[in-house]
């Protein structure tokens, strides 16, 4: 990760975020951005650290076939992020950190942004980091981990990476 | 089941699993039958603040992201998003 910003309160990261165009995760404090971890498999079960609900697997579990409305979820709004923010805050994880990209940062090949196509107001502002063509589960684990490294981090006050 | 989801197809039982842990009957009803008005809307929205809650307070991993995302769908879909706002910003 390149860079980490901390603020104080929401509206230190509001400022601070809508400066750019784009596209945000937010997570638990020390959880990577898009690897889930093998430990976790009872809530997210993952092969390799892809998450079986993100991606369309092949049958034998090899493969991730391309699909335009599958993949981890991105918000592309400052109100979609406070939507999920607020309510880890409020949960489990008190101040989540947020990882973020530039929209029109490169992507690695085979990895594109779509828009929720969901036909719902509240899917607006809410982004799917999709497959383009079919790659095995450990392409796309280095394609995200490559990803991962261009990301911004931005923590709660007192924290630093 | 009325309840129904977009992506994260799981979001329903859960929540239902943790209404009846928590003695909402009245939560697991509305979940089974959908957003049928506008107390049903109130109904599941404020079991949103209570759920987290309890979650916190019995210290219970759960992914906020995907239940978020099918809970505001629900209630989208039924037509009482400003209310489901109203609960967010008050969280």
């Amino acid at each position: 990760m390149d860079e980490t910003f901390q603020f104080k309160c929401l509206t230190d990261l509001k400022e601070y975020i809508n400066k750019y165009d784009f596209k945000a995760r937010p997570t638990k404090p020390g959880q990577h951005p898009m690897i889930y971890r093998d430990d976790d498999q009872d809530i997210n079960e993952n092969i390799m650290g892809i998450r079986l609900r993100d991606y369309e697997f092949s049958h034998d579990l090899q493969w991730i076939e391309p699909n335009d409305q599958k993949g981890l979820s991105f918000a592309g709004t400052w109100y979609r992020l406070s939507r999920t923010y607020k309510m880890f805050n409020r949960g489990n994880v008190k101040s989540p950190d947020v990882y973020w990209v530039l929209s029109g940062a490169d992507l690695p090949s085979g990895l594109k942004f779509e828009a929720d196509r969901s036909p719902r107001s509240s899917a607006k502002g809410h982004f799917f980091l999709t497959v383009t063509e079919k790659m095995t589960v450990e392409t796309l684990r280095k394609k995200l981990l490559r990803l991962s490294d261009r990301m911004s981090k931005i923590v709660a006050g007192g924290k630093v990476l | 089941m009325k309840f129904k989801t977009v992506h994260y197809h799981y979001v329903p039982e859960l929540l239902k699993k943790y209404a009846e842990l928590m003695n909402k009957p009245e939560v697991t009803s509305v979940i089974d039958k959908g957003i049928l008005s506008s107390d049903d809307a109130k109904t599941f929205i404020s079991f949103i603040p209570d759920f987290l809650d309890y979650i916190r307070e019995n210290n219970i991993e759960v992914e906020i992201p995907d239940i978020s995302y099918e809970a505001e769908a629900f209630v989208d879909e039924a037509g009482y998003l400003s209310e489901w706002d109203r609960m967010i910003d008050n969280l």
